[in-house]
């Protein structure tokens, strides 16, 4: 039943043998699911391949298929159902999804009196995992830790991706272990784009609220060394001519007694413009006077 | 065009069918399922001859039961019909409101829908 790979070229190959009751068509189609948002829907534009079941229910198909891995879908209807038929339900199904690359063999099986069921798809590791992937989405009971684990040991990054696509609502702890996933797997995969670009953008997101975080620090550092400034300036306007004179003077290093000399004025007067100079600028000695160096010497080179 | 059928909303049923001439529409039809509620059981039929018909099922938690798309257009840019059947018995987690959502864009064809709280 199997055809050789050799010769598929770009193509891929589907056989199956199902035993289908009476109230089934004998024909099966194959639908390629361009995204994993497509997955339940069903329009005949998305049929790539169909065929006859034979009456000892085999069935045979090459299909196009691409270099990297792509999602399929098998379907089969019901007497006087349109090609493009989903039945979805736990009681009855008409499809199975399966993943497939160029050349690649895949097989379908159904046995009679038991469901269409996605167990009978086999022919490669990636469906193996396909299979247990979607036998566990359709367990409530299934978390995030366990869609990342399947994710985490898949040899599909197809099937990874489903599993991670499956993820809902995940803990910090979660999304860097998805975020570490994702960062092994190829960025042109076009089913994973949007999963890609959504933890791309938490990247992002990261570092614009880091850029954030600093810009506002800087801006905080600015508006607070700014208003020192402010202050620093408002306190030494509140300071006479005669005052600043002998502020510029005393941070020039020279002594009350030299400053005297050098404004032709008592000592006793320089003793008194200290004192209050001391007590109009909130100092107590000639060295916290430092502080108004900088205005001192930017307001004589201004 | 758009007739729409006996709704019928029982205590704990919603049942309906919606037929649709070329009619464009997005509802959503809510479902409360109350405390003690075991499962809800569903069973949703929609054919398209014409156009793209949306039904999604969601569960309270935001869960989807379903989301199924019918489209009709050929690769050839011509039309073919298509059919969904959604029917399950899902379990319910937490009781609340389920809503039933249906966007279609200009669509001939038929949903008809019966959504049912089951208590043990």
């Amino acid at each position: 039943m199997l055809a050789p790979a050799f010769g598929l070229g770009q193509r891929a190959m589907l056989s199956g043998r199902v035993r289908l009751d009476s109230g089934w068509v004998r024909k099966f189609y194959v639908c390629r699911i361009p995204g994993f948002d497509y997955m339940f829907t069903t329009s005949r534009a998305l049929i790539i391949a169909e065929g006859d079941i034979d009456t000892a229910g085999n069935f045979s198909v090459s299909f196009p298929a691409t270099k990297d891995e792509s999602l399929y879908r098998l379907h089969f209807i019901r007497k006087g159902d349109p090609a493009s038929t989903l039945i979805i339900g736990s009681r009855d199904v008409n499809h199975v999804f399966f993943i497939a690359k160029q050349a690649d063999q895949i097989h379908f099986e159904k046995t009679r009196g038991l469901p269409i069921s996605q167990s009978g798809i086999s022919g490669s590791k990636a469906n193996s995992g396909l299979n247990s992937l979607l036998r566990m989405a359709g367990n409530d009971t299934t978390g995030n830790n366990t869609f990342i684990s399947i994710a985490d040991s898949s040899s599909s990054q197809l099937a990874g991706l489903l599993a991670i696509s499956r993820t809902d609502k995940l803990s910090i702890g979660q999304k860097e272990k998805v975020t570490d996933l994702l960062s092994r797997y190829d960025a042109h995969n076009a089913y994973g784009a949007h999963i890609l670009q959504e933890y791309r953008s938490t990247d992002y997101w990261k570092l614009y609220l880091a850029g954030g975080i600093l810009l506002a620090a800087a801006l905080l550092l600015y508006g607070y060394l700014f208003y020192k400034r402010r202050a620093v300036l408002k306190t030494w306007r509140g300071l006479s001519q005669r005052e600043m004179d002998i502020v510029g003077l005393i941070l020039s290093g020279k002594s009350n007694k030299e400053a005297a000399l050098a404004l032709n004025i008592e000592l006793s007067t320089v003793k008194t413009h200290v004192n209050n100079i001391y007590a109009k600028l909130g100092v107590n000695n000639r060295k916290d006077l430092d502080r108004y160096k900088d205005l001192i010497n930017s307001r004589a080179g201004g | 065009m758009l007739a729409l059928g006996a709704i019928q909303a029982k205590a704990q049923v919603i049942k309906g069918s919606i037929s649709l001439r070329d009619s464009t529409i997005n509802r959503t039809i809510p479902f409360d399922v109350p405390a003690g509620t075991k499962s809800v059981k569903y069973d949703i039929k929609v054919y398209a001859d014409i156009g793209e018909i949306t039904v999604v099922l969601t569960e309270p938690s935001g869960k989807r039961s379903f989301n199924v798309t019918l489209g009709t257009k050929t690769s050839s840019g011509g039309h073919e019909p298509s059919k969904g059947e959604m029917i399950d018995n899902v379990s319910v987690k937490t009781p609340g409101t389920w809503n039933f959502y249906i966007r279609a864009e200009n669509v001939t064809g038929t949903i008809g829908y019966e959504i049912e709280a089951i208590k043990p």
